[in-house]
């Protein structure tokens, strides 16, 4: 297998073929019906880990070249045309640790609103709710909802927003955070 | 705090949003008890929490919301009522 170094980091291409198949299923991941069944076993196929009762929208793209590095839970909402990225070239992980290194952490009862982007080394926590259109770039701890670009923490979840929570019921439970807590020093 | 009525807390509710009423062309006169600010396009997911935490600091009252109906929470006549019942003397 081809390897050569870039800076302190040895990296591994990828191979041709795997590479090509992981592409094709994930192309037909992106418009294939069955937000529970097909699109799932697709993702499941190119090595995506994920757990039970995930629900993956139209036009989700998963990571291309690593998709073992993404590890998602149980009941899980990934909203249309989110996008999940879990490297970026020159700062992948040794080779050795490859096999069992995880990127991106969505775990259980997240909520991913449409058009998101999760970018690599972030592990979202348990029943955390993405807004619509917000640029993950770091951790984002559990029963939180984030919004923006880079995503902030704009409130406390007190009830997960799965398929089975009425809407009004989860914003009846949302607390707000005050502008001083939990900002990001940027 | 002081007692505060459910036409006041209504007319503070319906000046937060009235560009978005405008924009639905609509005036807050028009506006109906049962009028759901969600559904009708109003206020959005984040618009609700923006608009809770206006009324606790117009009227400097503090909610929990627990007892409030979930259905309740978006529709202009029982928001309103709620934050009356709440601003009385001795409520929690």
């Amino acid at each position: 297998m081809p390897t050569e170094s870039r800076g302190d980091t040895p990296f591994r291409s990828e191979p041709f073929l795997r590479g090509l198949g992981n592409r094709l299923l994930q192309v037909v991941a992106l418009y294939a019906p069955g937000q529970t069944t097909v699109r799932v076993w697709l993702h499941r196929r190119r090595g995506v880990r994920i757990g039970n009762d995930v629900r993956i929208g139209t036009d989700v793209l998963i990571e291309t070249a690593f998709p073992e590095w993404v590890r998602i839970g149980d009941h899980v909402i990934v909203s249309m045309r989110s996008t999940i990225i879990a490297h970026f070239e020159g700062s992948l992980p040794p080779v050795q640790e490859k096999t069992a290194y995880v990127s991106v952490r969505i775990e259980d009862e997240v909520f991913v609103g449409p058009g998101s982007i999760i970018l690599p080394n972030v592990t979202i926590g348990r029943g955390s709710v993405v807004s619509a259109g917000s640029v993950v770039t770091r951790s984002i701890p559990p029963m939180t909802m984030v919004q923006g670009n880079p995503a902030r923490p704009i409130a406390h979840c007190e009830v997960p927003l799965t398929y089975r929570t009425p809407l009004k019921e989860f914003l009846s439970r949302l607390r707000p955070i005050q502008q001083t807590e939990g900002l990001h020093s940027d | 705090m002081r007692h505060v009525s459910a036409a006041e807390v209504r007319a503070v509710i319906l000046d937060h949003v009235a560009p978005y009423l405008e924009a639905r062309g609509l005036k807050p006169e028009q506006v109906a008890d049962d009028f759901d600010l969600l559904t009708e396009g109003i206020i959005d997911s984040m618009g609700i929490l923006a608009l809770i935490a206006m009324i606790e600091s117009h009227f400097e009252i503090k909610v929990d919301m627990e007892d409030l109906d979930p259905e309740h929470l978006t529709v202009v006549g029982p928001l309103s009522r709620y934050f009356e019942q709440k601003s009385r003397p001795g409520a929690h």
